[in-house]
């Protein structure tokens, strides 16, 4: 039997990490902001998530070390809305941090599971001389969890089950003390359908 | 059932379901978008209201790359729109319709170590062109030495219209740094002292903005027709816009939350 030759390990050797949180400076409803930093040069990314992306920026900020801007590091991101996700390219330098937006088609977290996202890197592999392809694994971003999730949906549920009440009470008291739980519960799934 | 004859009815359950399954799949269509880095953000952010405020009836897949690319991939009926920052030129292929969707003004900025309160269109035909090379030759700037010039590469609408309106017949000077994108340009700029370029309004954040034949440059004078450096944004189809993409194209021009999503960075239709 002929073994081939042991040599460099053909698989993608680049480590990214990166966060993803809500912000309010953004024009896209449910709009989040993602950062990503990975320790090779890379020629582009995707990102993904267990959400339904409805938004996304088109064009992103490469910061250095320093916190300012790098110069000619950029990435343009393509993708379908709505989608699962984005892919972008482009490059950045290794340990440089690119900077951009997605929003979700529904509030964060309006789902039944905490949301999670992921980014998967491009990089160029020294291959015998050539420079070669290489798709990362996908790296979990660090997402603050949902302290309630689906929040309308369980308000609207209350709010259906407490107003039902209002025509089922036996006596005026009752009514009385039930018009005013539902109204709180009606009140609840405005706010929430306002933020 | 014999073995033969259940190979039968497996092959025509596959048929069935080869048909059935693309038909429902194709219920929701699909518009495909290319082009202009100065309309991509607009159009995302038109399209997530979209599928909202229809429930989904629809999917966009948004590519870019610049307007010429844009028009070249409608024209040739690779996408459903073409999104184009510059106006029809005459070298543009026949049979596609500019459906003007909103209006944008590019704006003259410099880093902010280095202000400049006014242009006239000498001044930028000057600078641009390459017959003013240093700061010190320019009335007004705290900069002195070189001016490093920032431009977009020829594919942009934005370069395009920076050429019809601000340069007239002067040429953009050959030596400039060409960025792909307005993004770069303002990060160019942002690290530049002695840099200069043009850009979408949307992208002037961390800049000092230039006002032009005395007008500054902002959405209330691009809005009020005081400020002349406005040019329109396009979505260019393949003959009359049919279907979804015309729905949509009527949307963009009409609908109120679509006309309020121009109006925060941009100049809506109307």
């Amino acid at each position: 039997m002929c073994l081939a030759g042991v040599g460099k390990a053909q698989a993608s050797s680049v480590s990214c990490s990166g966060t993803v949180e809500a912000t309010t400076d953004g024009h896209a409803e449910n709009e989040l902001t993602y950062n990503l930093k990975c320790n090779e040069d890379i020629k582009g990314y995707s990102i993904t998530s267990n959400r339904e992306i409805g938004y996304f920026g088109t064009e992103t900020v490469v910061l250095g070390a320093d916190g300012e801007v790098a110069e000619g590091e950029s990435f343009g991101c393509e993708g379908s809305i709505p989608a699962w996700g984005i892919g972008c390219q482009g490059k950045m330098t290794a340990g440089n941090t690119v900077v951009s937006s997605v929003g979700t088609s529904e509030a964060l977290c309006e789902a039944a599971v905490q949301p999670k996202f992921w980014a998967t890197a491009l990089t160029l592999q020294d291959v015998k001389g050539t420079d070669t392809p290489f798709v990362s694994e996908p790296f979990l971003l660090k997402t603050k969890p949902c302290k309630v999730l689906n929040p309308l949906k369980k308000a609207k549920a209350k709010r259906d089950k407490v107003c039902a009440k209002v025509k089922s009470a036996g006596s005026k008291q009752a009514r009385k003390a039930a018009k005013k739980r539902c109204a709180s519960a009606r009140a609840a799934v405005r706010r929430l359908n306002a933020a | 059932m014999t073995r033969s004859k259940f190979s039968v009815v497996w092959l025509l359950a596959a048929l069935v379901a080869l048909v059935v399954v693309p038909a429902s799949a194709s219920a929701k269509p699909t518009i495909t978008l290319s082009g202009s880095t100065s309309v991509a953000p607009l159009a995302t952010l038109w399209a997530q209201k979209y599928v909202k405020a229809c429930k989904g009836c629809v999917k966009f897949k948004l590519l870019q790359g610049g307007s010429d690319v844009g028009i070249a991939d409608v024209s040739r009926g690779r996408v459903t729109i073409g999104m184009s920052s510059r106006d029809p030129k005459p070298s543009d292929a026949g049979g596609i319709v500019f459906n003007r969707v909103a209006k944008d003004a590019i704006c003259l900025a410099t880093n902010k170590a280095n202000p400049l309160s006014n242009l006239d269109q000498n001044a930028v035909q000057s600078i641009f062109s390459g017959s003013v090379r240093s700061w010190n030759q320019v009335p007004g700037a705290k900069q002195s030495g070189t001016i490093d010039l920032f431009v977009r590469t020829p594919a942009s609408g934005t370069q395009d219209a920076f050429q019809k309106i601000f340069m007239g017949d002067a040429k953009v000077f050959s030596g400039a740094s060409q960025k792909a994108s307005n993004g770069l340009v303002q990060q160019s700029i942002k690290r530049d002292k002695a840099g200069i370029g043009y850009l979408s309004e949307a992208f002037t954040k961390g800049l000092s903005v230039a006002s032009y034949k005395g007008v500054p440059c902002n959405l209330r004078n691009a809005k009020s027709g005081q400020y002349g450096g406005v040019r329109s944004f396009y979505f260019v189809t393949r003959g009359k816009a049919k279907g979804a993409a015309a729905k949509w194209i009527r949307w963009v021009r009409n609908n109120k939350a679509a006309l309020r999503i121009a109006a925060r960075e941009w100049v809506p239709f109307k």
